[in-house]
Order: structure tokens, then C-alpha cells, then sequence
């Protein structure tokens, strides 16, 4: 039996303290495989965010255990989960966080040099993913000279060029109108399908659901498996 | 609820606050605390000169008359009051150790030049022999009460014991070279005693040679002129003409500059810092604010919010002023003290200085609030509703390429800098003030030092040996040779008055040269040497007079009076002098051939045994005059040192707030930039080059500007002691910017330390990035 790709067991996360602390997650499992696409969807305050943060080393969990890309995340130190966001990990966000100051192709570069690969491979990976998602013409743009839609699709050849094992979105189509939404989330499934990559998508928009492989569904800070359940790690 | 309002912004700021407090105290009270420690040394020396009631007038004769007769001639001139006092030169002899002497035979309860006691007892009639000496001599010697002291006096050798330690307004700062304005502390033995007992000791039964009085109308009134008339004066020194006086009256003068040049500076680094921490507090809550719009507040209650909380860093700053006035004030006005042997005991509040401290915190801050205030009061409630919003950034393709240098942090870092470019601009102008100011306090030390090391280097003479009294040509130029000079050079001086048409009076040394001087040597800086009826002038003197080459001037002595022309200007240590050819010169002092003193080119030894010649009063050694000047400027550096540090602390904590600022405006950069899986190093370096930029383009727009604030610096203080030659020299600089740049490394240690605590997750959900 194959390894899944990420695994959570019995996770529990909270924050704040004393009268105001709120358990967001609570013994949470998980397996994802690879190159699986799922998606996270629940109600505002479920814990999708929680989860993704996990996932992607962006914060440690209470209890239970996360390991994800070979990486045992729960008592990882800080330049640990910094080395595993770098190498193993791709993050396309609501708001696209594209660094102002930097042009479109500068962006993308960005996010790959800083998994080790050169200057000029960079380039090349670059401005191929920029051709891929359409925007080869607007490498030299800087963001605030590109739609929303657009910075998206920047954001998400930045989140690929550095080959991660695991993209993970949150809410990627939640700024951007229903026609720009519906092309980014068709741009994500084809990618999803071209590469090896596990994509792990947090969204409460319904419509999502329909493009990945297997939904898991949160309330609470509890699993509820969605209808598409059916996938290689969960059946394993 | 806006002073709740602004209170709790004030809170919310917390450290930054506290920071803005200091930027806004620092700079008016460091300005305005120079102001106020002139203004006690000026109190403490003119309570001084009051309490122990120094002369308005001092006449100094050449020989000795009848006591009697200068009494009588004080009451017909119509003096207040006088002292007839008998002032001897001479030598004090004490542990093995020679030291020139001006022994003063005064009367005991002196109407005039009363002396303050500092330790042990005052003079006494019947102690004949005991002394009250100069308290700088007996800290120099390691002389107190009940100690013996010797003192040759033409020829005659007095013991004496030391009664009391004293300061006298006439001496307050005693020097045994009064030609240069440095005084050199406790260079001068002054030894007081009985008048009664010098006429004594000394064979002067009845006489004295010096007359100080109190005349109405001051000491350059007609009444002066009455008193003077026929007596045969060496030196006539009007109140404000005293030594101490125009000592202190030049250095309260040079010194002033500094306040207005560093309240300038720090002014516009506070205004900026202000500004861009306002600017910043309302960016942070433009939704809140839209909000307060959106439910029908009135702008103007809005913009009150913000100048209230303004209002509120303003009185803090205020207070903060005032506070640092009265401290900087001490700091200064002792560091000072310490460096003149000046005692200042007065530390009167002015009300001038504290006022201007609290006063321009208030308008600074209050300025630099407007313009925020203005932009909230433009502000578009939709548009604020939807949060802080970032500018649209672009660039042309060169400059594009241009920082495109380096990895991708390294880049964003640089571009930062040219994302707002009026706000890098202003930050690397502040930076750059800070920085220049510090350089320019440098360049004004080392231009201090070079100055004198040039005009001491040109010269050939090791020893001056001043003569007790006027001597032929021929036979001081033996008394050196006895002493085994190689080389000696006689030389006359005497006091003269020049004066242009139509121009005041000023007072300098008149100096009588060879043909082709040999060992004094003249560093022109204009027009050409002395040659007769041709005068060459001091740099101060032709200032003051304002006369250059070519000009006519009237030159007085005590004897007569001529009209001369200037033949050049000369950079020299001593102000206030005059040269002309030797012969000329005697002749204007009355003094045909003959010479007061002799240059010698010569060793220790021979020094030695012009000090023990009686036709000697005192030797001046070139090297034991530059340590002194040097050892005077050290000290006078400590008090640049403290405004220097003061403009460093400043500088950096406006490099750590902005830095501040600007990490705050781009937390959510820095919070992608570590989603992304950038670490210490790559985040550091993106901040560092940021920040190393900054300060290396503060750093380049510094050496302009230091050599700018220089300049009159050194303009003042040239017109204080000598004239000094700007020397911009690299270590002036480095000095400020090496630690700059460290201090810019910190602070961006510091941002990157934060940017890596930042909580990733939450912050890169916020809509901080357009």
C-alpha cells in the first residue's frame, strides 16, 4: 500500500485562551494521495483554513499528528516547515498576494528560485507557466496593471513552477466574479491533471465541489466525507 | 468620543508613541538646551563679575607712579569706584617646576577685582607674606592652603605662604599667553597679596602700576579718556575688552549657531517621522474612519480625531522638550565649564529657550499632522470602506532592469524603496541630515585640528621669551644667545586700536617683525607681507574692521597715532592682531629699538635658562602651547560629542522607525514572501538591502550636506578663536556613516525578526496586498 501523500491523525487545534478558547478542529483524520485533487468545503468557521494551514506548515496542530510530503510536521521547527514550504508545498491564495513591486514573470520566478532552482531555469519554468495559464504577453506587467483574474492565474504559476507535491488553495475564486471563476477553476483541473501534484482546494462555494476528485466535508472541526468520496488514499 | 478615541490610539501605538515622543523632544530640546546653557554661562559669569565686582576699567602703566597720585586721578576722572593695585610679572617657583606669574598687590577689602575664596583664607594685613593664588594654578601646581610658594620677581625672590585658594572676575580664566584666545588653564600662576606688602617685599614703597575703576559712562567714555590722558599706559582694557569676558562672549556667540542648525535638522526629521507615522495611523484606519464618515460624522470631526491625537503627541513632545532643554542645557554648559575651567554654578530657567523647546515641538508636530489631516478630510467613504489601499506600482523598463538585480528578495527589497518615491526621498534627506550633522561637527574637530597643526608647523620658533621690560634690539638678541638659542628673532608688541573711516574701533596686538622674518612666519591668505606704512592684518581683525588689501587704517597706540594701509590678511592662532615692520611698529609703541620679547628656535635647555634669566617674565613653549590647544580642543570635542550623539540617537531612531513603518505597511508581503518558504536569510536580505540602500544614498547625500552645515559652523567658531581652513576629509564622514549603516543593519534585523514572528497564516488571509 502506497504511502498517502498527507496524513492527519486525531488532530486537534484551538485558539485563543481561558472562556474564549475555541476548538476549531478536533481529532481530526485525514489521508490524501498523491495527485489526488480535494476539496475542503464546510461553513464559515468550520475549520477549512485550519486544515490548509496544517497542511502547508503554516502552523502546528495542539494534538494528533500531521505529516505531509515525507515530512513529519507536527514538531517541526520553524526553519524546518520553512525548508518544507520552500521545496514541497505551492499556495494560491483569495487575494492572490502578488508582491506589488515585482512583474508578473518576477512574481512567478519568486516563488520558484526559492526552492533552489537558478536564475535562469527560473526563467524558463517562468515564462513557460505564463504561457500556460495565458498570460505569456504579460510577463513584464506588474500586478497592479493585471485584472483580478489574471493576478489569479499569476498567483497560480507561481504556485506551480516550483513543481510542489502539494498545491493547496484557499478560496481561489473567492474574489473574482462567476465567468473569471469559473476559467480559473478549469485552468486548475487541467493542471491538476497535467502534473503529479495533489491539489487541496478550501472552499464554501458549492460549485467547487463538482471539479475535484473527492470532497471532505467539515463542520464543526469534524470530518463529514462528501459525495464524490471516493478516492484511492480514503478507500485504501 | 474623540478624546476616547484619541487616547486609545495613543495606547494603540504603544512603542511607536513613545519613540515619536522622543523624536518630537529630542530635536527642540537639544536646539533649544544650547541656547540655555549659553545663556548660564553668560548668567554665571556676569553674576560672577557683579558679585565680586569687576572693573569697567582697567589701566596698566609702564613704570610704576605713586599710589596716591591714581587714587587722586580716579576721583577727579569722577570713578565710582577704584583699586590702585600694583601688578608685577615674575615667575612662581613650586615642587622643582617654574611657572610664568603676575603678581598682584591689591588692596585688602578691594572696592574692585574682589577676590572669591574657595579654599582657606582670604588676604590679611598682618599676614604680609601670605598669598591667595589662582584656584586653576593650584589645581595645576597640587598647591593648597598652608603650602609654600616662591616667586622671583626682577631679581628678587619672595617666600611666600599660600593662605587661601581664590578666583578673581579679572582673572576668571587665567592664561599665561593671552595672545591666544584658548586659554590655557591654570598656565598662570597669579599670586595676591597685600598692596602694602608687594611695595614692600619688593622696594615700591608708595607706588603701583595699575588702576581699576568703575567710570560713568563706562570704560571707552569721555571720562576714560580723562583718566588715561598723560599717564604712561602699556594696556587699557575697557570691561569688554577683558580677556575673560570677550573669551566667553566669543564662544557664547560661536556656539549659539549650533542651536539653530541642529534645531533645523532634527526639526525636519521629527516633522517627517511625524508625518509619516500619522500618515501611517491613518492608512491602519481608513476603514474605521470610512465608517465614522459612512454614519454621517462630519469630516471635520474626523480630522479633529486625528489632530487631537496629534495635540497629544504634541504636549508629550513638549514636555519632553523642556525636559531635555534643561538636561542637554546642563550637559552642554558643563561639558563647557569643564573645557574652559569656567564654573558654572547658575542654572537660571529662562524662559526664552524652554519656551522655544515646547513651541516648536507643538508647531512641528501640529504641521506635520496637517498634512494627513488633510488627506482623511478628502477621504471618499466607499473608498474607505474597502481598506488601506496600496498605490498601482509600475516602472520604466530601464529601471526596471536596473533593479533587477540578485535574487527575487533582493529586488523587492530595492524596489520598495521606489514604491513611494517622495516618502524614500524624504526618508534618505532625514537620514542624510542626521548623518551630515554628525559629519559636519567632525570635519569642524578635524578642520580645528589641522588648522592649528598648519599654522604651528609654519612656524620656526620653539620658545617665545616675553622680556620683563623693554630691552635694546642688540641685548635681547644676546639673552638668547646666552642661553644657547641657535637662532633668535626680537620682536616688539604692544596694544594698538585700528580703526577704518567711518568704522568702529577694534583692539588688537600690534607686532613689530624683521624684514624677512625667519622664525614668525606669516601664513597670508591674502595680499602680501608687512613692508612699512603696510600692515598685515588677522583674519578676525580685517573681518571686524572690514577691511581687505588696498584699505586705509588708522592705527593708535598710547603714544601716537598713524594712518596705514593694508598690505594683507593672515590666518593666525591668536586674534585681533596687527603686523608691521619691526622698526614702524616700535616706533607707533614708543619703543625705538627696542624689543618686549624674543623668538627663539632652540631646546628645553635652552628654554630652561631663558626662564632663569631675570630680564625673562615668562617662556612660551610652541609644543607646550600646542598640547595645550590640543588638550583644550579635546575637551572641547566631548561637547561636540554629546550633540553628535544626539544627532546619531535621532538619526537612528528614525531609520528604526520608518523601517518600522514600512514593514508594518508590508507585513502581508512579508507574511507571502515566508508562505512562499523564504526564511531568515532571504527575508533578511530583502529588508537589509532595503535599508543598507537607504542609508548608503543618506550616506552619499550626506558629504554635501555635512560640508553645507560645516561651513558656517566653522564661519563662527573662525570668528571666535582663528580662523580655521575647511578640511572635508573621508574619516569625518565614515566616523558617522560606518555606524549608520551598522544601526541600519540592526533595525533591519530588528523588521526581519518581526516579519519572521508575523502569525503567516492569518496575515496572508488579510487583504493587505492591492
Amino acid at each position: 500500500m502506497a504511502e498517502p501523500l498527507v496524513s492527519l491523525e486525531g488532530v486537534g487545534k484551538s485558539y485563543g485562551s481561558g472562556a474564549a478558547r475555541q476548538r476549531v478542529l478536533d481529532d481530526l483524520s485525514l489521508q490524501i494521495g498523491s495527485g489526488e485533487m480535494v476539496i475542503v468545503h464546510g461553513p464559515s468557521g468550520c475549520g477549512k483554513t485550519t486544515l490548509l494551514n496544517l497542511v502547508g506548515g503554516l502552523d502546528r496542530p495542539d494534538s494528533g499528528r500531521v505529516r505531509a510530503c515525507g515530512t513529519e510536521l507536527t514538531h517541526a521547527s520553524r526553519p524546518e516547515l520553512t525548508a518544507y514550504r520552500a521545496r514541497s508545498v505551492g499556495f494560491i491564495f483569495q487575494f492572490y498576494n502578488l508582491l506589488p513591486t515585482l512583474t508578473a514573470l518576477e512574481n512567478v520566478e519568486a516563488g520558484v528560485r526559492v526552492a533552489g532552482v537558478g536564475r535562469d531555469e527560473s526563467r524558463e519554468r517562468g515564462a513557460a507557466l505564463l504561457r500556460r495559464v495565458g498570460l505569456g504577453e504579460l510577463g513584464g506587467r506588474f500586478p497592479a496593471q493585471l485584472s483580478g483574474g489574471e493576478q489569479q492565474r499569476v498567483a497560480i504559476a507561481r504556485a506551480l513552477a516550483k513543481r510542489p507535491r502539494l498545491l493547496l488553495a484557499d478560496e481561489p475564486t473567492g474574489n473574482l466574479d462567476e465567468e473569471t471563476s469559473g476559467s480559473v477553476l478549469e485552468l486548475i483541473r487541467e493542471l491538476n491533471r497535467e502534473t503529479a501534484a495533489t491539489f487541496v482546494i478550501v472552499s464554501h462555494d458549492p460549485a467547487i465541489a463538482e471539479t475535484g476528485d473527492r470532497v471532505v466535508e467539515l463542520s464543526r472541526g469534524r470530518l463529514v466525507e462528501g459525495p464524490a468520496a471516493a478516492s484511492p488514499a480514503s478507500s485504501a | 468620543m474623540l478624546w476616547r478615541k484619541a487616547y486609545r490610539d495613543l495606547r494603540a501605538m504603544g512603542l511607536r508613541a513613545v519613540l515619536i515622543v522622543v523624536v518630537i523632544g529630542a530635536g527642540p530640546g537639544t536646539a533649544a538646551g544650547i541656547a540655555l546653557a549659553m545663556h548660564d554661562v553668560e548668567a554665571t559669569r556676569d553674576d560672577f563679575y557683579s558679585r565680586y565686582a569687576l572693573a569697567g576699567l582697567d589701566l596698566r602703566l609702564r613704570r610704576p607712579l605713586p599710589a596716591a597720585r591714581l587714587q587722586r586721578r580716579a576721583v577727579e576722572a569722577g570713578a565710582r569706584r577704584a583699586a590702585v593695585r600694583l601688578i608685577l610679572d615674575g615667575a612662581a617657583l613650586h615642587g622643582g617646576s617654574r611657572t610664568a606669574a603676575e603678581v598682584v598687590g591689591m588692596p585688602v577689602g578691594a572696592q574692585l577685582n574682589r577676590l572669591a575664596i574657595t579654599a582657606g583664607e582670604g588676604l590679611d594685613r598682618g599676614a604680609p607674606r601670605g598669598a591667595a593664588i589662582d584656584a586653576d594654578y593650584a589645581a595645576r601646581a597640587g598647591i593648597g592652603p598652608g603650602d609654600r610658594l616662591r616667586v622671583q620677581l626682577a631679581g628678587r625672590s619672595l617666600a611666600l605662604r599660600v593662605r587661601g585658594l581664590a578666583r578673581s572676575p579679572e582673572y576668571l580664566l587665567a592664561t599665561a599667553n593671552p595672545d591666544y584666545l584658548v586659554p590655557q588653564r591654570g598656565s598662570l600662576a597669579v599670586v595676591f597679596l597685600p598692596r602694602g606688602s608687594l611695595q614692600r617685599l619688593t622696594g615700591l614703597r608708595g607706588r603701583a602700576d595699575d588702576l581699576a575703576v568703575d567710570l560713568p559712562g563706562g570704560g571707552n567714555g569721555p571720562a576714560a579718556k580723562r583718566l588715561a590722558a598723560g599717564l604712561p599706559t602699556s594696556r587699557v582694557t575697557p570691561r569688554s575688552r577683558q580677556y575673560g569676558r570677550r573669551l566667553t562672549e566669543a564662544d557664547i556667540h560661536s556656539f549659539t549657531i549650533f542651536a539653530p542648525v541642529m534645531g533645523l535638522v532634527f526639526g525636519i526629521v521629527g516633522l517627517l517621522l511625524i508625518a509619516l507615522s500619522l500618515r501611517r495611523l491613518v492608512s491602519s484606519q481608513r476603514r474605521e474612519l470610512g465608517a465614522l464618515l459612512a454614519i454621517g460624522y462630519p469630516p471635520r470631526t474626523v480630522v479633529g480625531s486625528v489632530m487631537l491625537l496629534a495635540a497629544a503627541l504634541a504636549l508629550l513632545g513638549a514636555a519632553l522638550a523642556i525636559g531635555a532643554t534643561v538636561g542637554v542645557g546642563r550637559l552642554v554648559a558643563n561639558e563647557y565649564a569643564g573645557a574652559v575651567g569656567f564654573p558654572v554654578t547658575r542654572y537660571p530657567l529662562a524662559f526664552g529657550p524652554l519656551a522655544l523647546a515646547a513651541g516648536l515641538a507643538i508647531v512641528a508636530t501640529l504641521l506635520a499632522a496637517l498634512l494627513p489631516a488633510y488627506r482623511l478630510a478628502r477621504l471618499d467613504p466607499i473608498e474607505a470602506l474597502r481598506g488601506e489601499s496600496v498605490g498601482a506600482f509600475a516602472l520604466p523598463a530601464w529601471l526596471q532592469q536596473l533593479t533587477a538585480v540578485g535574487p527575487p528578495a533582493l529586488t523587492y527589497g530595492l524596489r520598495g524603496l521606489l514604491r513611494r518615491p517622495l516618502l524614500s526621498a524624504a526618508t534618505v534627506v532625514s537620514i542624510a541630515g542626521a548623518v551630515g550633522l554628525g559629519a559636519a561637527l567632525n570635519i569642524l574637530v578635524s578642520s580645528t585640528d589641522s588648522s592649528v597643526d598648519a599654522t604651528f608647523a609654519g612656524q620656526g620658533w620653539t620658545h617665545s621669551a616675553d622680556l620683563s621690560r623693554p630691552l635694546p634690539d642688540g641685548r635681547a638678541a644676546a639673552l638668547a644667545r646666552r642661553a644657547g638659542a641657535g637662532r633668535a628673532e626680537p620682536t616688539v608688541k604692544g596694544p594698538a586700536e585700528l580703526r577704518t573711516s567711518g568704522g568702529g574701533g577694534v583692539g588688537a596686538q600690534l607686532t613689530g617683525l624683521p624684514r624677512r622674518p625667519a622664525l614668525l612666519r606669516l601664513d597670508l591668505i591674502a595680499g602680501s607681507g608687512p613692508a612699512p606704512g603696510r600692515i598685515v592684518l588677522s583674519a578676525q581683525t580685517a573681518d571686524e574692521l572690514e577691511a581687505g588689501p588696498g584699505d586705509a587704517v588708522e592705527l593708535r597706540t598710547s603714544e601716537t597715532e598713524a594712518t596705514v594701509r593694508v598690505a594683507g590678511v593672515a590666518r593666525t592662532l591668536a586674534t585681533e592682531q596687527a603686523y608691521l615692520p619691526r622698526a614702524g611698529a616700535a616706533r607707533l609703541l614708543g619703543l625705538p629699538g627696542r624689543a618686549t620679547s624674543v623668538l627663539v628656535a632652540g631646546d628645553a635647555a635652552d628654554a630652561r635658562r631663558l626662564r632663569a634669566d631675570p630680564a625673562v617674565a615668562r617662556v612660551t613653549s610652541k609644543a607646550s602651547a600646542l598640547t595645550a590647544e590640543r588638550e583644550l580642543l579635546d575637551e572641547l570635542t566631548g561637547l561636540i560629542s554629546i550633540l553628535q550623539a544626539i544627532s546619531l540617537g535621532v538619526g537612528a531612531l528614525f531609520l528604526v522607525s520608518t523601517l518600522a513603518l514600512s514593514y508594518l505597511d508590508r507585513r502581508g508581503e512579508f507574511a507571502t514572501l515566508a508562505a512562499l518558504g523564504y526564511g531568515r536569510r532571504q527575508i533578511g536580505a530583502a529588508v537589509a538591502g532595503e535599508a543598507l540602500t537607504q542609508t548608503l544614498l543618506a550616506a552619499a547625500v550626506s558629504v554635501p550636506l555635512g560640508i553645507l552645515i560645516a561651513s558656517p559652523l566653522s564661519q563662527r567658531i573662525s570668528e571666535a578663536w582663528f580662523e580655521i581652513g575647511l578640511h572635508a576629509e573621508a574619516p569625518s564622514f565614515l566616523l558617522v556613516i560606518v555606524p549608520a549603516l551598522l544601526l541600519a543593519l540592526l533595525a533591519a534585523a530588528h523588521a526581519t525578526r518581526r516579519a519572521l514572528r508575523l502569525n503567516i497564516a492569518a496575515t496572508v488571509r488579510a487583504r493587505l496586498i492591492g
